[in-house]
């Protein structure tokens, strides 16, 4: 589960995001919506902490994102897929080399390496791609190298920021196909795009972000902090107890 | 592990004039301390020859009872102003001037011990109390006549010849260790300098390793590796030429300096002596290596973010 608890980002005088609350319950795919500017990957980048927030709380599963100390972050984002929008692929690398590489700083035994790499680029369809090097690929390719290197960990949450960003309908649909087959195993997906077209199309909960605040979610939740909920829980279990 | 030495040998493959400019400063580094190293043993060698050598003999009377060459020899063994006490029976006199003829043995034939005195000879510790003890000993009643083997033929005093070889020693020391410190710190600038170019070529690759999780040491450990690899296969190469052109140079030395062993000749001795040097220069290279390449990363990782 991820909670945003009245985040607020500022760079300097700006204000990047202002008292963004949303839940995100596991195995949801939800679209973060917004013009260009309107928080959208600073959302993002709070929650892999690029940056710490500037107040508020951030819970993603066990973690207290908000607090984590600066040796604890490699660990969150090991946890979370990661799909950026410039790719963030090594260039010397191969395919099979750049998704290797989530399983090595994951320190995943090397004997699973080929299993698990040789099934991801199935899955996104790059099985005979293995070998080329990111210069070789075509956009839609890199995006699905991209996310191969993100499900090749075996993450709860993926989290694709603009992944049909510069690509071509077609290629946009099969994408978004992807995304949703993936979700349907279970996994977290949280996409954010400016796309209208595709949210439309997709049907799934969206999260609208304007001038950094949250003005539109279509399928808000109740928001406790953790200690709330503990709390809540502690005083339901304390009346049943008074009524026996 | 495996999978960061892996790294750090492609890196050095994929960009193989860095890795050239690096290996060779650190083979010269280590070539240098090799000789500098040898040279200073050898120094020491030459000094410790002429120190130990005995400065002054002292022959005995004739009917010098044995018990009282001992308790001479006592005496001078419990003075701390002398360095080494060595008796030389008529024997062993007979013996040495057998050797010394040996050229016309049959002058060595015509002699009997008997005619040789027996002799105590000893060493100081400063050749400055030389005068004071050939006084001390001269007075014992069993001492014949007492000789100072210090006065060189030319006319030069053994103290004279000493001084300028402790000189010598003390120079070959400085300035050997100037040289080995403006080299050591030539390569440790030079590590550095590449490792610095290496972060700023993957500054990308660095950006990205960071944003899927990869822990500080994940991305740092090729990076020294590549140092650490660098510098051994200095020390390595250095050494290694460095023992060759000893290994050259070994009869020409060892003749020159005749019995002054300023090259040990035992086989032993003399793989022992460049053992140590080089167990002592690995660990200077894993030093410099290490150092240079740390500093390196923490400067450049903290411009990178």
């Amino acid at each position: 589960m991820l909670k945003f608890i009245s985040v607020n980002k500022q760079f300097g005088d700006i204000t990047a995001l202002e008292d963004v609350n949303f839940r995100i319950d596991d195995g949801e795919f939800v679209f973060l919506t917004g013009p260009s500017g309107a928080g959208k990957t600073t959302l993002l980048k709070l929650l892999i902490r690029e940056f710490a927030p500037t107040s508020g709380e951030i819970y993603y599963g066990d973690w207290a994102v908000h607090e984590l100390r600066k040796k604890e972050i490699p660990h969150l984002r090991q946890s979370i897929g990661s799909v950026f929008q410039d790719f963030q692929l090594l260039d010397q690398r191969t395919v099979r080399e750049n998704v290797q590489v989530a399983l090595a700083v994951k320190n995943i035994p090397k004997h699973e390496w080929n299993d698990r790499v040789e099934h991801v680029l199935k899955l996104v369809g790059l099985g005979d791609r293995i070998d080329l090097f990111p210069s070789q690929l075509s956009g839609g390719e890199l995006q699905r190298a991209v996310i191969a290197r993100a499900l090749v960990v075996n993450p709860d949450l993926i989290f694709a920021d603009e992944p049909t960003g510069n690509l071509d309908w077609e290629t946009t649909a099969q994408i978004m196909e992807l995304l949703e087959k993936i979700n349907q195993e279970g996994k977290t997906i949280i996409v954010t795009t400016h796309n209208k077209e595709v949210v439309d199309k997709m049907k799934k909960r969206v999260i609208e972000l304007k001038g950094g605040k949250v003005v539109h979610d279509s399928h808000p939740k109740d928001l406790k902090s953790p200690d709330a909920e503990a709390k809540e829980d502690k005083e339901k279990v304390k009346e049943e107890n008074t009524e026996k | 592990m495996k999978q960061h030495i892996k790294t750090s040998f492609d890196s050095i493959r994929r960009t193989p004039f860095q890795a050239l400019a690096a290996i060779s400063v650190l083979i010269l580094t280590f070539f240098v301390s090799t000789l500098l190293a040898i040279a200073i043993f050898g120094s020491d060698q030459v000094l410790r020859h002429f120190e130990t050598r005995p400065q002054v003999i002292a022959f005995m009377k004739d009917d010098a009872e044995q018990s009282k060459i001992d308790d001479l020899i006592d005496d001078l063994r419990n003075d701390s102003r002398i360095k080494t006490v060595k008796f030389v029976s008529k024997e062993e006199a007979a013996e040495i001037y057998k050797n010394a003829t040996s050229d016309n043995p049959l002058l060595g034939e015509l002699v009997s011990p008997s005619i040789f005195p027996a002799s105590v000879e000893f060493s100081v510790i400063n050749l400055d109390l030389v005068e004071g003890m050939i006084n001390e000993v001269k007075g014992s009643d069993i001492v014949d006549e007492v000789g100072f083997t210090a006065s060189l033929d030319n006319g030069e005093e053994l103290g004279d010849v000493l001084q300028r070889l402790r000189n010598l020693t003390a120079y070959v020391r400085i300035g050997g260790l100037s040289a080995v410190s403006i080299l050591s710190i030539t390569s440790f600038l030079v590590l550095m300098i590449i490792v610095g170019m290496r972060i700023a070529t993957k500054k990308k690759e660095i950006e990205s390793l960071n944003l899927i999780g990869a822990t500080p040491w994940f991305i740092r450990a090729p990076i020294i590796l590549e140092a650490v690899t660098y510098s051994m296969m200095g020390v390595l190469v250095g050494w290694l030429l460095a023992v060759i052109l000893l290994l050259y140079l070994t009869p020409s030395v060892a003749g020159y300096f005749g019995q002054i062993e300023v090259i040990p000749k035992d086989i032993g001795h003399f793989f022992m002596l460049l053992g140590s040097i080089l167990s002592i220069e690995i660990i200077a290279g894993l030093v410099i290596a290490l150092l240079g390449s740390i500093i390196a990363v923490s400067r450049s990782l903290r411009m990178v973010k």
